[in-house]
């Protein structure tokens, strides 16, 4: 479908107004951790800072030995453990879902759905009880199970939608012709399903990047602990709000997060591009 | 079979390391940076003494403290250490979360040094179980730069509740188009805790309370207690010298049009003695008691933090060991007086970080006439005075059924 | 008396989906469905943490009927959810739309749209906290200086404001993640489709309700039911910026259930709120997949 040029022009107008409304606060918080501490609290508010300054960004990377390394360290194992329990789990489970369906399994769906519905602050109890009996309290791992789980509704609800939205003769010819069902899914149905992997992936990675109260609850021991359990060691003072800090992490650790979106959104176009399935 | 018996081997070796090197430690939890640096200095100083034991430090943001700490208890896995906010106590008390320590206090060669009103609440049928480690104490802050503009004395900040309320109209300033400019007040109107630590001595000076001495009778609806409502609002609504919309107003808004001169006076702690020194290094501020009513005496909240052993932990030596250590001079004056807050001790008081800066001499004096509600439902009642106080702020009800309304609710769940 | 060749046979003939399912359900069940049971155990009890425990029975459900506070919270939660979620959706649907075309940029923009999502709920609660100041605040500053207001709005000083503000920056926070499932959505409509439709003569309107929303149907209900899921469990952004007020008038149910448990210290009465909560949730969901799977071929 080819674009008139109003259509071009508007479409970049629009796009502009729309990312300066998005980035407004953003840019806010990014000026704030740019200025010097006695400045960030005036009126009329000062937009730009008078003299920029990274020293909020280096007291959070040298603090106590660069223990901020170790921090992202942490959270690089937590984060990319559990994107790998998640995209295998959801991926077996959307499949089932969408195409190895039998009577009752929608109570499994129900029981996935409902890992969101209930606050977890409700379980932070018993389930602490249960990782200190297991074993699991101050670990990579424990945490990594934990994240899954409470991802799954979402991963496994969007796979398989992913796999739903592709032909179902795919399948049945492939039956046919002598496959068994885990070549279908791993050699057919996977590589179709890359806009729904990219929304998992970018998803989980978010999620268990930011997250903090499990994290604070399950990993107290510094040793485990996650950058965003471990920020809060610079943010913390009961009486002054640290804007610098706050804005300074909150910068730092959003990166990551746009960087992996931002890669990894060319599969959404590649839909688009391939002209779908034939 | 010999492989799995050689790995049962080394398993239980392994346990059986780390469960010594486990003995020689302690866990410890607060919601305060400097105690991290008061378990740095403990693992110091045993290092320079040849010992093996050792202090584990883990920060619980005060948010999530009750929640964690809950948890830990219910698995039987408390920290053995715990500096918990001191309105907490009696309900943990009551729980029997903690270690007696009375005798040990009471061998402290400083326990006199230690205030009364904290120590009690950490009393439970006359036994203590926890010890005063830091200590907040509210009182009033106002801005000398905005008195001298105004033409009032900055060395005179107001005495009484009348003479607030004669310098606030002079402090609060209108444009053109009728908006004001720059509050003579400003009120925290969002948070419970708040009512508590600011509004609650003024319902004291005023002669009100919130419930009777052993936290059994509601208080809060005597003529006393609404009259200190009543002035409260006329803040608001006769006088105008504190914003509005006082009720939707946070801490932080409070705090920032302080620190960027909107607002003259506001109802505070000794710890902004500090952060304004951060966040406005050129504020010229002053900080006193909270006002009195004409006919009433001064009084303040005191906050902060007890330290607790638990009742679990196998080395109750040893976490008192780290407990004397955080109420020594090392501790009290080098880390907590440096950083800016109040030492917990009255003997301390004289350090050389205070003799920098005469604000802090007027905390040896607000302590004197500082305390704190006991109940074990402590926050569960100050959920119906932030009710109340907001929907008399807000002018939707007069202070009066404002405070007759809170008294039921408090009575419904004192009977729960 | 059960069968058991019937059952025996029922195994068989699904195996292959039971193993597929097999991951997620084990997870399922020791991570969530059994620290749940013991949540509805504990719902039962005056549960004191250490210590005996009272049973109540239904005490826990009966206190909940006659609590104002808990219908208060619950209608307060409903109302948040009927006006946050159109203006997420609207605008997650409008930016997917916008973006799924071909064009150089159009990456940046995807990325400019995903930033608010990046950050956590309370840093970007704490920074429109900041903005939305009525005295000093940049929103209110800005806005006079362009001449665009006379007075100053005080943003959250009512309570519908309070919930229009907030709501206001839940969608600012969360449209770009809607965006992203259904730009994922969007994938699954194949080109042709397009093609052939404006072959036909479809108007762009008409292509959009009949051959873009039946396609995206099943990713536009899992963003939907995310984002109302999300709406009835809000915590945090209230908790800064409103901490429940003006008058309990912003007070949500997962504020009320946390207060409750962990600064009223009733665990039991809490987790039976979570329960009542769960069970409304997923009398929400069922109706809302069963309107899913309407249209999918079982």
């Amino acid at each position: 479908m080819k674009l008139k040029k109003w259509q071009v022009v508007g479409f970049y107008l629009t796009n502009t107004l729309l990312a300066i409304a998005f980035l407004a606060p953003i840019l806010w918080t990014l000026m704030t951790s740019l200025k010097p501490t006695h400045q960030i609290l005036t009126y009329p508010p000062r937009l730009l800072p008078e003299r920029f300054t990274l020293e909020h960004y280096r007291t959070i990377l040298s603090v106590n030995d660069a223990e901020f390394l170790r921090y992202v360290v942490n959270s690089l194992i937590v984060t990319s453990g559990t994107i790998f329990v998640v995209i295998v789990v959801s991926s077996l489970a959307g499949y089932a879902f969408a195409y190895l369906r039998f009577p009752g399994i929608n109570v499994f769906f129900v029981a996935i759905l409902a890992t969101m519905m209930v606050p977890f602050q409700s379980l932070l109890i018993p389930l602490y009880g249960f990782m200190q009996k297991i074993g699991l309290l101050n670990s990579y791992f424990g945490l990594v199970l934990m994240y899954s789980t409470f991802q799954l509704p979402f991963c496994v609800f969007m796979m398989r939608n992913s796999f739903a939205s592709l032909p179902p003769s795919l399948r049945e010819s492939a039956l046919l012709d002598g496959c068994t069902e885990a070549q279908v899914f791993r050699k057919i149905y996977l590589p179709l399903s890359l806009p729904g992997f990219a929304t998992v992936l970018v998803y989980s990675f978010m999620t268990s990047w930011n997250e903090f109260l499990m994290a604070l609850t399950f990993n107290s021991n510094v040793k485990v602990q996650t950058l965003q359990v471990g920020l809060t060691n610079y943010y913390l003072s009961r009486y002054r709000t640290s804007w610098e800090m706050i804005t300074t992490g909150s910068i730092i650790t959003m990166i990551p997060v746009l960087v992996v979106f931002f890669v990894l959104q060319r599969y959404y176009v590649r839909g688009l591009t391939s002209g779908a399935v034939k | 079979m010999r492989r799995l018996s050689i790995f049962v081997l080394v398993m239980i070796m392994i346990a059986a390391v780390t469960g010594l090197a486990m003995a020689q430690t302690i866990v410890v939890w607060d919601r305060e940076v400097q105690t991290e640096e008061t378990v740095a200095l403990f693992n110091e100083k045993m290092k320079a003494e040849g010992s093996s034991k050792r202090a584990e430090f883990q920060l619980v943001p005060y948010e999530q403290q009750t929640q964690l700490f809950l948890a830990a208890l219910a698995a039987g896995n408390a920290p053995d250490v715990i500096s918990l906010d001191i309105i907490l106590h009696p309900y943990f008390n009551s729980l029997g979360a903690f270690l007696d320590i009375t005798d040990r206090i009471n061998a402290l060669d400083y326990r006199a040094a230690l205030p009364e009103g904290m120590l009690h609440l950490g009393e439970a049928e006359g036994r203590y179980y926890g010890i005063p480690y830091t200590v907040d104490l509210s009182g009033l802050v106002w801005n000398k730069e905005l008195f001298r503009e105004a033409g009032l004395d900055p060395e005179r900040p107001p005495e009484t509740w009348d003479e607030l309320i004669e310098y606030a109209q002079k402090l609060t300033k209108t444009n053109d188009s009728g908006e004001v400019e720059q509050y003579g007040f400003a009120i925290v109107g969002t948070s419970a805790g708040w009512q508590m630590f600011g509004f609650m001595p003024v319902v004291w000076s005023f002669g009100g309370d919130l419930l009777n001495a052993d936290g059994t009778e509601v208080l809060i609806d005597s003529p006393e207690s609404i009259e200190a409502l009543q002035m409260w609002v006329d803040l608001i609504h006769k006088y105008k010298v504190a914003p509005l919309n006082s009720a939707t107003w946070q801490y932080s808004d409070v705090y920032n049009g302080f620190v960027t001169g909107r607002v003259a006076m506001m109802l505070s702690g000794n710890y902004n003695i500090i952060t304004f020194k951060e966040d406005a290094p050129h504020l010229d501020f002053g900080i006193t008691f909270i006002p009195r009513a004409s006919d009433g005496g001064h009084a303040s909240f005191s906050g902060g933090n007890l330290m607790a052993i638990s009742r679990d932990t196998k080395q109750a030596d040893l976490a008192w060991e780290f407990v004397e250590f955080a109420m020594s001079e090392d501790i009290q004056v080098e880390v907590w007086a440096k950083s800016g807050a109040l030492p917990v001790r009255t003997d301390l008081f004289d350090n050389k970080y205070f003799a920098q800066d005469s604000r802090f001499a007027v905390f040896a004096d607000i302590l004197e006439v500082a305390r704190a509600p006991y109940s074990t439902k402590y926050n569960e009642l100050y959920a119906p005075m932030l009710t109340a106080m907001q929907r008399a702020m807000m002018g939707e009800i007069t202070p009066e059924q404002a405070y007759k309304d809170a008294a039921n609710e408090m009575e419904r769940v004192l009977q729960y | 008396m059960p069968n058991l060749y019937s059952i025996q046979r029922f195994f068989s003939k699904h195996r292959t989906g039971m193993l597929f399912l097999a991951p997620a359900v084990a997870l399922n069940l020791v991570f969530f469905i059994q620290p749940l049971i013991r949540v509805i155990q504990m719902s039962f009890y005056n549960w004191r943490v250490i210590g005996t425990n009272k049973f109540l029975g239904l005490g826990n459900y009966q206190r909940l009927v006659n609590d104002p506070l808990f219908w208060r919270a619950l209608s307060n939660t409903v109302i948040y959810t009927l006006v946050v979620t159109p203006g997420i959706f609207l605008l997650a649907l409008a930016l997917a739309l916008l973006l799924n075309r071909k064009l150089p940029g159009t990456n940046v923009f995807r990325t400019i749209y995903f930033v608010p999502v990046a950050i956590s709920f309370v840093v970007s609660s704490l920074v429109w906290l900041w903005i939305f100041n009525e005295l000093y605040g940049i929103l209110n500053y800005g806005l006079s200086s362009l001449g665009l207001i006379s007075s100053r709005i005080s943003w959250l000083g009512s309570t519908w404001m309070a919930r229009i503000s907030v709501s206001l920056m839940v969608v600012w926070k969360t449209a770009g993640f809607s965006m992203m499932i259904l730009l994922a959505g969007l994938q699954g409509v194949p080109v042709q489709v397009y093609e052939a439709a404006s072959i036909d003569g479809a108007s762009t309107r008409q292509r959009f309700l009949y051959v873009t929303m039946p396609m995206i149907r099943p990713t536009f209900i899992l963003a939907l039911m995310i984002s109302l899921i999300g709406s009835f469990l809000a915590f945090d952004h209230f908790h800064v910026m409103t901490q429940g007020g003006p008058a309990n008038g912003t007070l949500t149910i997962v504020m009320y259930i946390f207060r409750t448990g962990f600064e009223y210290f009733n665990l039991g009465y809490g987790s039976a709120m979570s329960i009542v909560l769960l069970v409304i949730l997923i009398v929400l969901s069922v109706i809302q997949t069963r309107f899913l799977d309407s249209d999918n071929v079982e």
